[in-house]
């Protein structure tokens, strides 16, 4: 059964709660009835319920919270950053096959006396590039772990104290290619092992090695970095493939991200990642770049295309991107968009966060990242770019002679490609102040001009260049060429710089950290929406009354600033916002600050009520809760004394009480005295034969010839007064006696009104008793028509307890005399039939049903629901009037 | 210190005046004040709380400790993910009282709550009424968190609650379990069975 009348009911706990759902909701589309009869119904509400958890899903809100948190972290991070400033040498040089057979040490102590915090070295052609070499990966090992060692060896000759000055961080190779780093040992505590990765891009012919990139990269203290040496596409004409093997380096180049590096990351993120763009992981990175630009999903839709988390940034560098400075921004942020939303998790909240308004879906995609998402990119390599055509071997060979480097450079290929926006848009490179690096006579410090070898213009084959983000810093010192070395046709490039590195303290991070939250919970604190509650006991003076309504208000005042939605609640055990016999109007609103609402508590103790008082049940107390959305919760208790009553009382009780039941205790003694004066003591101590208020009340209607009112009973529940009902209880619940006059004496039309208020306290009497005098056992159960009604008859009286016997026939006795007056008040004895058969009796299974039925609707003098509609229902409404019915119509004899 | 916030609805529970009230004032807001007015209902605040791993923030709900309420206590915690139950130190019945609501949640709570005892005034050494020993030994045997408190002083307060952020399990599960739509997940599931 589904409850019907959201909030219609008086005082309607079940009906209060809907109610207040269906304002919360609307139409509700999760109706549980809809959902059990119709599949497809369920499947939508499903749906629904799935949308709604993604709508209001405190989730998605934490996650913005967090975001706001980790802005104003970055925002702070000066207060809990400490830079350093590093010097860092870099070199690359095309050996030409060769190994390392000349002392090192002219490279490595490029500089000056100050000892460098990390070297970085690239090689090229560390072997010829024959097919087999190329192939076979032996012969460039061996030939990386010599030129390894020979470094190694060199740095521990210059430096002394048995190499424990650096340590080799690691060694990657990709045929001839190779970088290595080696690290100052004061600083390698401070690169965790796990952020060391390498990653190699061929850009051959057929994908084969003999040209391509290493790339390595590594966190040093909280600032990210990548080495990419590469050697590119030889040749003078040969510019368009050369800046096409520079973005292909860029673009394929993945450190992926296997179970090491997300443990790494979980490691990691704890120290770095919330601190800001210094972590090297995507994620971290792309949060930080993401408040750089403060933009967010426009370039991850600009770079489109293949993976998310890294395309976008080399949009940038692509052939149609002419605005280099432009370009360097929209690489750092497009490859910071690519990783942002970094607290994404896994799992069940995907779904949710892709269809949240955050772009945090590329956080989902594969967890790589690339050359573009570091702090520091360095670029070092034989990139192959020469001077630009058509200038003749010779006129090269002039410049170089007269040492014109501002010619050289302003016929760069390198320099032009990238002014024109073609290749390393981006990227910084020192001023070039040496002479052209290729191509050399091997042993010599000589330009390669004998005829019988291919004669080469010379070129500025070998660089380095860079670029930083993120705040991060690099500062050229020194960018030469090494001509003292002569063991290949090139010679080394070397570039010193300063670069600053942040370090994050964790113990002064933790603080801004929590100063943030503290502020945000006090803000959130003081903006709780609060409500003055006047009073917060309700009692109701005097206590209650049966039947007679009470009211009392408590008053809501919005003492703050903001608007407050507040709703009463059932507490855990109830269904119903309040007990049955209280009703709150209206139980729920909203108000806005410096406003105040009147919330009416209204009691009415009726028969369900007084009947479990009576029994000891229940009581006349209750708590409200006052739940404000956001907020607190404010009791409110109401109680109130019952005063006492005849109304809910059982026959058996009624006969045993020979005093009024509102009398005081030396009333109740004057009544006793008085009894066993009249009757003798055994005698006075017996219980009634009848309930004195029941006698009473028919006697009253007798004595004063009142029963021939016209239509009483039949139409006294509509004609009576409600002031005279109340008096008329009042009086029998206080052994006064009943007069038909009112203050202005005695008149036909005070007597009316008076007999038609008893009358309907006789059948609210009779309603309010727990049990019918027709005990629930004995009501008909099968249809009497087939029996003689005579038989039936006496059996069932004979079946009445003696008590409910009297009771019944006194009534039966009474309802006759009325009928014998039908000339005068104009009563159908069906008519009266009616009226007392559904309070004489009352079968059992209804009563269940009734007393929910009253919880909802909860109306005095409703007619029980066994008298409406149904057909079953209506038979046995037939059966109990048929009953009632012959026994008014039967001979006297009948009932004696 | 994780960016990523973890939720965790916490209910103060404990006989009247032994200062819950008080407890979460100092906790959330470093401020205590003498007299403070009996709760009639419940008060709801937010406090985060940060640790080396992780940063949680509590959900709190300060309940009535007058006995004409206890019948909603359940209201509050019922899906809490830790109960502070306090008594005075100073006040041998409470610690009784303490006791029974301890008993309460562990036969009605939530089987994984964290439950936490919390000694409150203990300013007040002389008047001493319940030995340290003795609840301390009470709290071992139930796996209880356990601290003598003072939200006069200050003392052990946030401490009190960093040990419950510490013990709290840092899942997604934790995290759903959010503070303030338990009632309304109670009636509406009730409210569609008839």
């Amino acid at each position: 059964m589904r409850r019907l009348g959201g909030g219609s009911g008086r005082g309607a706990r079940g009906g209060a709660v809907d109610g207040g759902a269906a304002v919360r909701h609307g139409v509700d589309p999760l109706d549980p009835m809809a959902t059990a009869s119709f599949e497809d119904v369920a499947g939508e509400a499903t749906a629904a319920r799935e949308l709604e958890k993604r709508q209001n899903s405190i989730v998605v809100t934490q996650k913005i919270r967090d975001e706001w948190i980790r802005d104003q972290l970055r925002s702070r991070k000066d207060e809990f950053t400490k830079y350093h400033d590093l010097k860092l040498f870099v070199t690359t040089w095309n050996v030409n096959g060769k190994k390392p057979s000349e002392s090192l040490e002219a490279l490595l102590s490029v500089g000056g006396a100050e000892r460098p915090d990390i070297y970085v070295c690239g090689f090229q052609e560390l072997v010829d590039l024959t097919a087999g070499n190329v192939v076979m990966d032996s012969a460039s090992k061996d030939r990386t772990s010599t030129w390894v060692d020979a470094i190694g060896a060199t740095l521990k000759r210059m430096y002394g104290g048995e190499g424990l000055h650096y340590k080799l961080l690691t060694a990657r190779n990709l045929v001839g290619v190779m970088v290595c780093v080696f690290v100052n040992r004061a600083h390698v505590a401070r690169v965790p092992q796990l952020s060391v990765q390498t990653a190699i891009t061929a850009t051959g012919v057929m994908g084969m090695g003999n040209k391509g990139g290493v790339s390595l990269r590594f966190q040093l203290y909280d600032t990210t970095f990548c080495f990419v040496c590469a050697h590119l596409a030889a040749h003078r004409e040969a510019v368009e493939a050369r800046n096409a093997d520079y973005r292909n380096i860029m673009l394929k180049t993945t450190f992926k991200d296997d179970a090491q590096t997300l443990v790494h990351r979980s490691a990691e993120e704890r120290l770095a990642a919330p601190s800001d763009a210094t972590t090297m992981l995507p994620d971290g990175h792309g949060v930080y770049n993401r408040a750089n630009d403060g933009a967010l999903g426009p370039a991850s839709v600009r770079g489109g295309g293949l993976a998310p988390a890294t395309m976008p940034g080399f949009g940038a560098v692509g052939p149609d991107d002419t605005d280099s400075e432009a370009g360097e921004t929209s690489a750092g942020m497009g490859a910071g968009d690519g990783g942002s939303g970094n607290t994404a998790g896994a799992g069940g909240e995907d779904d949710m966060l892709q269809h949240s308004s955050l772009n945090l879906a590329p956080v989902l995609a594969e967890q790589t990242f690339s050359i573009a998402d570091h702090d520091y990119v360095f670029w070092l390599g034989d990139f192959n770019y020469r001077i630009v055509m058509p200038h003749s071997i010779d006129e090269v060979f002039r410049h170089v002679d007269a040492n014109d480097l501002a010619w050289l450079r302003r016929n760069d290929q390198l320099l032009s490609e990238q002014a024109a926006g073609r290749t390393f848009v981006g990227f910084k490179e020192g001023e070039i102040e040496f002479l052209p690096t290729y191509k050399f006579q091997a042993g010599t410090n000589q330009y390669d001009r004998r005829p019988e070898k291919k004669v080469r213009a010379p070129a500025f084959c070998d660089r380095i260049l860079w670029r930083d983000v993120n705040g991060a810093s690099a500062r050229i010192q020194q960018y030469v060429s090494c001509p003292t070395l002569t063991i290949s046709d090139h010679k080394p490039v070397i570039g010193i710089f300063e670069a600053r590195v942040k370090e994050v303290v964790p113990s002064d991070r933790s603080r801004v950290f929590q100063e943030i939250v503290r502020q945000l919970d006090r803000w959130e604190n003081a903006e709780r929406p609060q409500l003055q509650v006047e009073p917060q006991t309700i009692t109701f003076e005097g206590g209650l009354r049966y039947m007679e309504r009470r009211e009392e208000t408590i008053l809501l005042a919005n003492t703050c600033n903001v608007p407050v939605t507040w709703r009463f609640v059932p507490n855990m055990e109830d269904l119903a916002i309040c007990k049955p016999w209280l009703r709150l109007d209206p139980d729920f609103g909203l108000i806005p600050p410096g406003e105040r609402a009147e919330v009416r508590v209204i009691a009415l103790v009726e028969h369900t009520t007084a009947r479990a008082v009576a029994a000891g049940a229940d009581d006349l107390d209750d708590i409200l809760v006052l739940r404000l959305e956001g907020g607190r919760d404010h009791f409110v208790c109401v109680s109130s004394a019952f005063a006492p009553t005849c109304f809910g009382v059982d026959l058996a009780r009624l006969a045993r009480t020979h005093h009024p039941f509102a009398a005081s205790a030396d009333d109740i003694k004057v009544c006793r005295l008085d009894r066993e004066a009249r009757l003798g003591a055994d005698k006075a101590a017996q219980p009634l034969r009848l309930p004195k208020e029941l006698w009473w009340l028919c006697n009253f209607l007798w004595n004063f010839d009142l029963l021939k009112v016209s239509q009483i009973f039949v139409m006294s529940a509509r004609l009576a007064n409600p002031d005279k009902l109340r008096a008329v209880r009042r009086a029998i619940d206080a052994g006064h006696e009943l007069v038909p006059e009112d203050e202005d004496g005695a008149s036909v039309t005070a007597s009316h009104a008076m007999a038609h208020a008893v009358a309907t306290i006789i059948i609210e009497f009779l309603q309010a008793l727990p049990e019918p005098v027709v005990p629930f056992a004995l009501f008909p159960r099968f249809d009497m028509e087939n029996q003689s009604m005579d038989v039936w008859g006496r059996r069932f009286l004979d079946q009445l307890p003696p008590l409910n016997h009297n009771v019944f026939i006194y009534i039966i006795t009474f309802l006759r005399e009325i009928v014998k007056c039908r000339p005068y008040n104009d009563i159908k004895p069906s008519d009266l039939a009616a009226v007392f058969a559904h309070v004489l009796l009352r079968p059992a299974e209804v009563l269940v049903k009734q007393k929910e039925t009253s919880v909802q609707a909860n109306v005095p003098f409703d007619l029980p629901n066994w008298f409406t509609g149904e057909k079953k229902e209506s038979t046995l409404q037939h059966m109990a009037e048929t009953l009632i019915l012959h026994f008014i119509n039967a001979d006297r004899a009948f009932l004696l | 210190m994780s960016g990523k916030t973890h939720h965790s609805k916490l209910v103060l529970l404990g006989d009247t005046a032994v200062g819950k009230s008080c407890l979460v004032v100092r906790f959330v807001r470093d401020e205590f004040f003498e007299f403070q007015e009996p709760t009639i209902g419940a008060a709801f605040l937010t406090q985060t709380v940060t640790l080396d791993d992780a940063t949680v923030k509590f959900e709190i709900w300060d309940t009535a400790g007058q006995e004409r309420y206890r019948s909603l206590a359940p209201m509050y915690y019922r899906g809490a993910s830790a109960a502070v139950v306090v008594y005075d130190m100073t006040n041998r019945e409470s610690y009784d009282g303490a006791k029974s609501w301890i008993t309460e949640l562990q036969r009605r709570g939530d089987p994984n709550v964290i439950l936490a005892l919390a000694g409150n005034k203990v300013d007040n050494e002389e008047q001493r009424q319940v030995p340290k020993e003795e609840v301390q030994e009470y709290a071992n045997e139930n796996g209880i968190v356990f601290f003598e408190t003072s939200a006069k002083t200050a003392q052990n307060v946030r401490e009190l609650f960093v040990e419950i952020a510490n013990k709290l399990p840092k899942t997604e599960q934790a995290d759903e379990a959010s503070a303030f739509p338990v009632t309304d997940d109670v009636s509406e599931e009730k409210r569609g069975c008839c």
